[in-house]
């Protein structure tokens, strides 16, 4: 095996060892932003991607979720540009939740995905990060390149409109059953 | 107020049970078969010239590159030179038997090479690919200029050639850690070259000492053919490559 090749495991099982921890954060992120589960594929493997491609020149492994989620917001902002753009796509709820989760997981994680969907970007950036996420004010703040006091104001926005949504569709319900 | 605040937290905490919608394992399955994608080019790359400025050099550097895709054929013609420009022959090649029974063939410079001058030097590594024919120079191990078809590239196109980049840096990486790897100082090597410089009626007595100084290799006091010296330190090097 040539001296190329056993360099190229060794970037791997290192890189192996720092994702790995990550990944079910990253996936959380990626999956309340975006809809489709093929996309949401695509992002998750290009964040990682392009992670596995700078791992070298990141000297801070303990920024690697940082990163991750920097690299996986850009991305987003690019599918997002994409799909209005082209409208091509229809969303389709059904498809949004996997099929590995209970049916109650499923279906409250379907209200809740609905309800972000409605959301600004950046503000459901915000949420999910936050809510989702655990990742703090100011990590936000920098990752979406903003003041604190914005980032504090857009989740106090996001959380009113979430409430005012879910109890419109509550008040709906209500309505129907009478 | 239906719907309390609070409740939209309870959401957020069901959400985080979710399962992913991909496995870590899957994700770096991506990445192992995006890696080997971009080893594919290299098979293209070695239908190439892989030029050099010193003749040792094209000896290992052939062989190395060549490992690297085994599973292709071998290159069929790889042709050194001395900077600028290009001397050198396209007959007499040499033959070297690789890893796993491959070959591939490297013509020696009919021109005397001193090793100690071309190591001072910038080294070049020329790569022709469908794009046309790179060139990247080093200095001390770094990559200084790459250019493309005459052409110097500046810092913002050489991101549009990253993978040929990468490949001629490994390529040099491999060649260094190769070169290093080789005792020049070592019993081994001073009987091969006394028993090469025999072979060709050069010397006749096994009490000559074979000195190695900083790429320099003297026998005693007989000044031999430089073109000499490197074309049986070549061999030997693919020697050890057998």
């Amino acid at each position: 095996m040539s001296l190329f090749r056993k360099k190229s495991t060794t970037k791997q099982e290192a890189f192996s060892e720092v994702y790995k921890p990550l990944h079910h954060n990253l996936t959380r992120f990626v999956q309340n932003m975006v809809w489709s589960n093929e996309d949401r594929k695509d992002i998750i493997n290009e964040t990682a991607m392009i992670a596995y491609e700078k791992f070298d020149a990141i000297r801070d492994k303990k920024a690697m979720l940082s990163f991750l989620f920097t690299v996986a917001s850009r991305l987003i902002y690019k599918y997002r540009e994409r799909r209005d753009r082209f409208r091509t796509e229809e969303y389709n709820h059904d498809q949004l939740i996997d099929e590995k989760d209970s049916a109650h997981v499923k279906v409250e994680a379907k209200e809740l995905k609905e309800a972000l969907s409605k959301l600004g970007l950046k503000s459901q950036e915000a949420i999910v990060l936050f809510e989702i996420n655990g990742m703090s004010i100011i990590e936000i703040a920098e990752l979406q390149k903003d003041s604190v006091p914005a980032v504090k104001s857009r989740l106090a926005r996001a959380r009113e409109s979430l409430r005012k949504m879910f109890d419109e569709k509550i008040t709906n319900e209500i309505g129907n059953a009478i | 107020m239906l719907f309390e605040e609070n409740k939209v937290g309870a959401l957020f905490e069901k959400a985080k049970l979710e399962e992913p919608c991909i496995s870590s394992d899957e994700v770096l399955a991506h990445i192992a078969s995006e890696e080997r994608k971009k080893l594919t080019p290299l098979k293209h790359v070695l239908k190439l010239k892989v030029l050099l400025n010193y003749a040792a050099a094209a000896a290992i550097i052939a062989p190395v590159a060549y490992i690297l895709t085994s599973d292709e054929p071998a290159p069929k013609k790889i042709v050194t030179t001395t900077s600028p420009s290009v001397v050198v022959a396209d007959s007499a090649p040499n033959l070297i038997t690789l890893p796993e029974k491959k070959t591939a063939k490297f013509i020696a410079p009919e021109k005397p090479v001193n090793l100690t001058e071309n190591l001072k030097s910038l080294e070049h590594i020329s790569i022709e690919n469908e794009n046309g024919t790179y060139v990247f120079y080093f200095k001390n191990d770094s990559l200084v200029i790459t250019e493309l078809n005459g052409n110097k590239l500046s810092k913002k196109q050489l991101k549009d050639h990253k993978p040929v980049i990468d490949y001629a840096n490994q390529l040099r990486k491999s060649y260094k850690e190769f070169e290093s790897s080789v005792d020049y100082n070592s019993s081994d090597f001073k009987q091969y070259m006394l028993s090469e410089l025999k072979q060709r009626g050069i010397v006749n007595d096994s009490a000559f000492e074979v000195r190695f100084n900083k790429s320099e290799v003297s026998i005693d006091s007989l000044k031999i053919d430089n073109a000499i010296i490197n074309e049986i330190i070549a061999k030997y090097k693919s020697g050890i490559l057998k």
